[in-house]
């Protein structure tokens, strides 16, 4: 079962990095299409992780990726609309990712 | 002149796409959690700041620019800190002997010189 999780996972990434390569295609979409193929090898490593720690690291690389797609649409549309957005995620990114780490840790949330 | 500003811009953004790539692959091939959050910290941030300088540059209004250099300054001041906090989570997890690997001088070998 492990190993069909693995070779599902492997294959949706080798894909998505195929998708991006072939064609010409404009450099927007090939923007796109590089990002979501990092955000869904973190998202391997988010599934198939020993520990929290390695999925709290997947987290802030998926994380980051969506500031970045939130930046890069704010610059194509010239609207400084998205970079709200972005600034809001990346706060509670940050907030998520102390709150797992202080969990892992074995404190209390609230002390 | 504008032409030649969003070529640099757009090679930066794609750069900068390349190396969130290069960081979501080395999440993969690393053994231990403490590489990862370094990779997610150091380089997956410098991706994030080559597609900032790149949508700076290529969307000439101020108001973007301003506010996307905001965002960048929130995740670089945000994401050391997340790094130390689950870099400690991790070494508590560990356990806290195998810290103590480290050689201790030999007190009885000193001599007065």
């Amino acid at each position: 079962m492990r190993l069909l999780r693995y070779i599902g996972a492997v294959a949706l990434a080798i894909g998505l990095v195929a998708a991006h390569v072939t064609g010409s295609v404009p450099w927007h979409e090939r923007l796109y299409s590089l990002m979501l193929c990092a955000s869904f090898l973190a998202l391997l490593r988010l599934m198939i992780g020993p520990t929290s720690i390695d999925r709290a690291a997947a987290l802030k690389v998926i994380s980051v990726i969506i500031v970045n797609f939130g930046i890069i649409l704010a610059a194509l549309t010239h609207q400084s609309l998205y970079v709200d957005i972005s600034i809001a995620w990346a706060f509670q990114a940050f907030i998520g990712s102390l709150v797992i780490a202080k969990y892992c840790e074995g404190k209390r949330l609230d002390a | 002149m504008h032409e030649t500003t969003s070529f640099i811009a757009i090679a930066l953004m794609l750069t900068g796409g390349g190396c969130s790539v290069v960081s979501a692959v080395s999440l993969l091939r690393f053994d231990s959690a403490a590489p990862r959050i370094a990779v997610s910290t150091k380089l997956h941030v410098f991706a994030s700041m080559l597609i900032v300088a790149g949508a700076v540059l290529y969307a000439e209004s101020m108001a973007v620019g301003l506010k996307a250099l905001c965002c960048l300054c929130l995740t670089l001041i945000t994401a050391p800190v997340e790094a130390h906090a689950l870099l400690r989570a991790w070494h508590k997890q560990r356990g806290h002997g195998q810290s103590h690997g480290a050689p201790q001088p030999n007190s009885g070998h000193h001599e007065h010189l």
